[in-house]
């Protein structure tokens, strides 16, 4: 009688290798773009059309709480870097008004000179946290995203502010003038990213690129 | 990722270059005279008496001059930097680069057409309205201009993928 187990068909060697050894893993089909590949085009255009109101809104309500803003942007400057600073630096409010509501002072404790720069809370604080709010509420995505983005991102907005505060004093102190030193590099980033027509939105961008499609990409 | 910091990196050189370029006013000043001349020409053939003097576009009771900073070559490199940092093939990034710097010079001209404006008729909204509202529409949509390209880029490949998905691009 033969035996049930001697029935099972015996591979050749080789072919019992083969089917022992590990398989590589199955290489998944892309899957089609997302994001805002599919937006539709007129949902687009609303967006774009939101992104501007929002903008003009944030830019009106600008008018009402300017003066309080730049003293919050002095008191801020105060607070990380001027209390600790022994009174070499200070932000204070120029004498003559304008765009610039906002002086940065630098003295140096070795021959008390002071150097005193011209700043715009305006340029360095408020248009850039207007234009994130609005980018971010207008992104056509769902509405938790927006708010997480605008969460995460306003609160990276002001980290990058504060490290701002910390870089002024080095780019604008006295006896700083020579080119080719960190403080003439600082001095171009501030320029770029304070002075030039647009420059003041490429951190909100970065940021907004980051949250809308970076992290969630990372995620899924 | 590595888009984002491609980005971020070809802005950094963009700026880079333009502030190290000394006397890179001089290779604007025609381009930004010709700009001059164009806006004078469009507000006339709205009926405004205006004229242009090198840069300057004069009307008589108001005038402009345009600068670096109005010829929007800074919107243009960060659509062309978002183009180029894009994971796409390039020929499919060239057509896009070109359609987008022709949309965006176009935007330009009725940006400082409606300053002009704005300055002859609602003088005390003309800096908001220059160094705030259009500045960030520029930017924005040289965001949108990004994502109708990727779009555009893309079709190809939705179609191929999910074949029952609707066209939106």
């Amino acid at each position: 009688m033969e035996n049930a187990a001697d029935s099972t068909p015996k591979l050749h060697p080789q072919a019992e290798h083969r089917a022992r050894a590990p398989r590589p893993p199955e290489r998944l089909p892309p899957s089609p773009p997302t994001g805002i590949a599919t937006v539709p085009p007129r949902a687009l255009a609303l967006s774009f059309l939101l992104f501007v109101l929002l903008f003009a809104a944030l830019l009106v309500v600008e008018t009402l709480i300017g003066t309080s803003y730049s003293r919050l942007f002095r008191a801020m400057g105060n607070a990380m870097v001027g209390l600790g600073s022994h009174g070499t630096v200070w932000f204070a409010q120029p004498e003559v008004g304008g765009e610039h509501d906002t002086e940065l002072v630098v003295v140096d404790p070795a021959n008390r000179v002071q150097r005193r720069t011209q700043l715009s809370s305006h340029r360095h604080a408020y248009l850039p946290t207007a234009f994130f709010v609005a980018l971010a509420l207008a992104t056509p995505v769902r509405w938790g995203m927006r708010l997480r983005c605008l969460a995460w991102g306003l609160l990276a907005l002001h980290v990058y502010f504060a490290l701002k505060f910390f870089i002024f004093p080095l780019a604008y102190g006295p006896g700083t003038d020579a080119p080719w030193t960190l403080a003439a590099g600082l001095r171009s980033v501030l320029w770029v990213l304070g002075a030039t027509t647009v420059g003041w939105s490429l951190v909100p961008v970065f940021l907004w690129l980051l949250l809308v499609f970076v992290v969630p990409a990372r995620r899924r | 990722m590595k888009a984002v910091f491609t980005f971020a990196v070809l802005m950094g050189l963009f700026y880079g270059l333009t502030h190290m370029a000394r006397g890179g006013d001089v290779v604007f000043q025609p381009y930004l005279a010709a700009l001059a001349r164009a806006i004078a020409a469009i507000l006339r053939a709205l009926g405004y008496d205006a004229s242009a003097a090198g840069t300057t576009v004069t009307y008589p009771d108001f005038s402009m001059q345009i600068v670096r900073g109005c010829d929007a070559i800074e919107p243009l490199a960060t659509f062309v930097a978002a183009v180029l940092a894009s994971p796409a093939r390039f020929l499919l990034k060239l057509p896009g680069i070109i359609v987008g710097a022709v949309a965006i010079a176009g935007v330009n001209l009725v940006r400082l057409v409606s300053l002009f404006l704005v300055g002859v008729h609602y003088r005390p909204y003309f800096d908001v309205i220059h160094e705030g509202v259009w500045q960030a529409i520029l930017v924005g949509l040289a965001i949108v201009f990004w994502a109708s390209w990727i779009q555009w880029a893309t079709r190809g490949e939705r179609r191929r993928l999910d074949p029952e998905a609707p066209s939106s691009g």
